[in-house]
């Protein structure tokens, strides 16, 4: 029998991973390997969550999650 | 000379040099580039996190600078919108250099779209920096709409093609009563003195000291004509004439030979 891997679509690729809680915060917190603290925002399905929310927002497979952070640019 | 700082936002600037942080060769070119201009505010792309990349740049800039993040590489106002919101959350500014461009091949700005987006930025109370053609009725529109600077394009992004309509230029001067910058299209500091010198209130550039064979001594040269073109306008230039107006008096010389 084959197994399905569950995971998120974290900017554009396949983030395997099995939450006990589907929660933004927990997801972050695996995706950035602890290190929350960076300056990072996150939209999911285009809307900006606001880090006092990550906590409270539930996330789904097909939800499509944006992780940004600042880059060198002009 | 009088006290001649900037006001942005409320904010003193003593430096009226806006600089990019992209395509420098390596972060401590970038930081000492970034010192020997002079700047004080620093533009950034918003970027999705990428943890397999040595994506180190944030962490590597100096923070004594004012972040001013852009949208760069936005086409639409949906696309510029959602990346303003994530600017600001990620840097706790209300600043935005809004930047919609409408092609890949000479990245021009589209006005439609930026004008919408202000709107809706404006409304949002974004501090809007806008990037956009250099058309003096487009420029006052965005001024009236409340954006905080204006900032027409000289030639396009990363040309160093210089000024290529200085009539229009001096419209937009005339026309609009609050700060106006240049950005994009600065090839030689005499751009940048030049800029000044028709009354700009200062110059964001990029290309033209990362690409230059020597950042941080092509950043500084931008320093020195962005301070030259200042002073000189603030010193009033004299009157043009067809004819020589001559400067030592004929009065006292030697008689005619």
């Amino acid at each position: 029998m084959f197994s399905k891997k569950k995971g998120y679509n974290i900017n554009g690729d396949f983030f395997l991973c099995n939450l006990q809680e589907p929660f933004l915060d927990k997801l972050l917190v695996k995706f950035l390997n602890n290190n929350i603290n960076i300056n990072v925002a996150v939209a999911v399905n285009s809307v900006l969550i606001q880090r006092s929310e990550w906590k409270k927002k539930k996330i789904c497979f097909n939800d499509k999650i944006e992780v940004v952070r600042p880059f060198n640019g002009g | 000379m009088r006290k001649d700082n900037l006001i942005i936002d409320g904010k003193k600037f003593q430096s009226r040099l806006i600089m990019g942080t992209a395509l420098y060769p390596n972060l401590k070119v970038l930081n000492d580039s970034l010192e020997s201009s002079g700047t004080e505010i620093i533009t950034l792309a918003i970027r999705r996190l990428n943890l397999t990349a040595d994506d180190n740049f944030f962490d590597g800039i100096k923070k004594k600078y004012f972040f001013l993040p852009n949208t760069a590489g936005c086409f639409t106002k949906k696309e510029a919108i959602l990346t303003a919101e994530l600017a600001r959350e990620s840097l706790k500014t209300d600043w935005l250099k809004l930047e919609l461009i409408s092609d890949e091949e000479m990245l021009l700005p589209d006005p439609i779209e930026l004008f919408d987006a202000c709107k809706e930025l404006v409304k949002r109370k974004f501090k809007i920096f806008a990037y956009c053609s250099d058309d003096p009725i487009l420029c006052k529109r965005l001024e009236d709409l409340g954006c905080l600077i204006v900032m027409p394009l000289i030639s396009p992004i990363g040309s160093g093609l210089g000024i290529r309509n200085q009539h229009n230029l001096e419209i937009i001067r005339n026309i609009c009563k609050g700060l106006v910058f240049v950005d994009a299209g600065v090839g030689k500091p005499s751009d940048a003195a030049k800029i000044m010198e028709l009354g700009f209130d200062g110059v964001l550039l990029n290309s033209s000291v990362a690409r230059s064979f020597n950042p941080v001594e092509m950043a500084e040269a931008m320093k020195l004509a962005i301070i030259s073109g200042r002073k000189g306008f603030l010193s009033g230039f004299i009157e043009k004439s067809k004819q020589a107006v001559k400067s030592t008096t004929f009065s006292g010389k030697i008689s005619n030979f």
